[in-house]
């Protein structure tokens, strides 16, 4: 069929559409749906699919098949360092800085922008979408790491898989959180977030209230009561947590700062002019 | 025609940091289609994506359909948009972005998909529907944009030069598409850098220069004077010598240069040209990829009219 013979009585297009403004919930689960959809094949989920594998690459290459004692050592470093202060936010950034500024630099942002719902259903859907990604892959991530090591005493390692991968569930919101609100108010919020994560990675090492201004030391004291001797040495002598929060205060810190960020960058999507790169005089 | 407008814009002044994109526009439409034309640089996108709520008015005030259009979903809801920028969902198939779209709209997921597909058909797209977005070509990605706009067939329409990358045919196409919604009652707002095409589609204009409105009327003294500049056309092409030999015969073509893409042909009668390549593509494959016109026929005129004042102008274009 071509442009000047549709329209036939049995075509779909023969009748005008049924439209209907969507209400906020159907809004948030349409767009959530599809961004799932699409998370699945987008170069970022390749880019986090690197940043979760490098721990179980690791695990199988160097630290497999060496002393239990020492393979305990490189689970809790590994859970310590590299999931809780650079995996975990790594993907959160990967998935908050997609929207919406390099929407509105690539273009894209007009067709979610110009739909007929409110921008903000449009964003959280985006938001519960990547929560639901990172909740899946980060104790996927945790599981991998621990599989090929054999630290000796297995209940002991279960319990802190378990619990580590309890805590990077509770914290992703956080930092998806935060990071969300920062790549709506500036385009350029990778670079910051990275800049950011590093600032947080050195101040969790300095003993005090300083480490106490970080996520990542909540994120630590919550695997403080489940690590075993050798990991309470690692999260002491390595991570400075001497004095570990409550997992209370911890999960408290983790909701307020998800709940904060995520309200404020709603507020902000909603009132922002995001103009793009192709946004010159013309 | 109510007498209502559907778009009015009172003493409009937008920026982006030093450069003033519009300067003090005023303007209303109150229905039908209009043409939106002027340079590349003018200030048609920016004045339309002001319109569609996009952006926000610098000074000055904007309403569509009696609302302001910043973040508005009541009115996204009867509004269509061509975007100008080629930018879709490179990651999703042609039919799962229309039928998406659809969705946000409230159609059912059975006829948000078969809508998509019908007019994903409508457009000559049947066979790539299920392709990525990705591998696209320009003038399927055109396409694709215009089936965004058009298929929840809403009350007025936002055309960012809609015919960038369509081959002729589907230029003709397109043009009895816009005329057709236009019949069916819908307002819709045609913007392009060439003349002929929107007098295609209609002869009621609006002229942008630098940020101002130079004119706004009838199209048929601005097409007197434009018949006095040359006019370019870029014509891609698989075999651009035999092409090239093809133009020169013709009594329209003032003269033709052959380059490795295809051919420039420089001619007197634009309007001439563009109907007999029309109906050759129709009778033969004649290997045209696609159609472009750079502006430099409407900047000429634009530059002879620089001293005019918009309001003598006006006068004249509407006379």
């Amino acid at each position: 069929m071509s442009a000047s013979d549709a329209g036939t009585v049995d075509s779909p297009i023969a009748t005008p559409p049924v439209t209907r403004r969507l209400d906020a919930v159907e809004s948030v689960f349409q767009v959530m749906l599809v961004t799932l959809r699409r998370a699945l094949r987008g170069k970022r989920l390749v880019m986090a699919g690197a940043l979760l594998a490098l721990p179980s690459i690791l695990a199988w290459t160097v630290a497999r098949g060496r002393e239990p004692a020492m393979q305990e050592e490189f689970l809790y470093s590994m859970l310590t360092f590299y999931q809780f202060g650079i995996a975990v936010p790594g993907l959160a950034l990967l998935m908050a800085t997609a929207f919406p500024w390099p929407e509105s630099d690539e273009g894209t942002l007009t067709y979610w922008f110009t739909a007929p719902v409110r921008r903000w259903t449009i964003h959280l859907g985006r938001i519960l979408a990547s929560l639901l990604v990172g909740i899946v892959l980060l104790p996927l991530a945790i599981l991998a790491l621990a599989l090929p090591l054999d630290p000796g005493d297995g209940v002991a390692l279960a319990g802190a898989i378990r619990t580590s991968a309890t805590a990077t569930m509770l914290a992703f919101p956080a930092y998806l959180g935060f990071f969300t609100l920062m790549s709506t108010w500036t385009r350029r919020g990778l670079i910051a977030g990275v800049i950011l994560i590093m600032i947080e990675n050195s101040l969790s090492l300095v003993t005090g209230n300083l480490a106490r201004m970080t996520i990542v030391f909540y994120v630590r004291s919550l695997l403080w009561p489940a690590a075993s001797p050798v990991g309470r040495s690692v999260l002491e002598r390595a991570a400075r947590i001497d004095d570990p929060a409550t997992p209370s205060t911890a999960i408290g810190i983790f909701l307020a700062v998800a709940i904060v960020s995520i309200a404020l960058s709603l507020v902000i999507v909603e009132l922002t002019e995001y103009r793009g790169k192709h946004g010159q005089p013309g | 025609m109510s007498d209502a407008p559907v778009l009015q814009v009172d003493q409009l002044t937008r920026s982006y940091g030093a450069v003033v994109a519009l300067n003090d526009v005023s303007l209303d439409v109150r229905g039908g289609v209009v043409g939106l034309l002027g340079p590349n640089g003018a200030g048609k996108s920016t004045l339309l994506r002001t319109l569609t709520g996009e952006l926000r008015p610098g000074m000055g005030s904007v309403t569509v359909l009696g609302m302001t259009p910043f973040a508005n979903p009541a009115l996204y809801a009867r509004i269509g948009i061509c975007p100008e920028q080629d930018a879709l969902l490179e990651d999703m198939s042609a039919t799962e972005f229309v039928s998406f779209l659809l969705r946000l709209r409230g159609l059912e997921s059975k006829d948000a998909t078969a809508r998509a597909r019908a007019w994903l058909d409508r457009m000559g797209l049947s066979e790539a529907a299920d392709r990525k977005l990705g591998g696209y070509s320009k003038g399927m990605r055109q396409r694709v944009k215009l089936c965004t706009a058009f298929a929840h067939e809403p009350e007025l329409l936002f055309l960012d030069e809609p015919l960038t990358g369509l081959d002729p045919l589907w230029r003709h196409h397109v043009q009895t598409l816009v005329r057709e919604r236009a019949a069916a009652g819908a307002t819709i707002l045609f913007s392009s850098h060439v003349l002929h095409e929107v007098e295609q589609v209609t002869r009621e204009v609006i002229l942008l220069n630098r940020g101002r409105v130079a004119a706004q009327g009838n199209s048929r003294e601005i097409r007197a004077l434009l018949d006095r500049v040359p006019h370019r056309v870029k014509v891609l092409a698989r075999e651009p010598r035999k092409m090239a030999v093809l133009f020169a015969g013709w009594e329209s073509v003032e003269s033709v240069t052959v380059h490795d893409l295809g051919v420039d042909v420089t001619t007197l009668r634009p309007d001439v040209f563009y109907r007999r390549v029309t109906q050759a593509c129709a009778e033969a494959d004649l290997g045209i990829e696609g159609l472009s016109s750079p502006d430099d026929s409407l900047q000429a005129l634009f530059d002879t009219l620089v001293n005019v004042r918009p309001d003598r102008v006006e006068r004249r274009a509407a006379s």
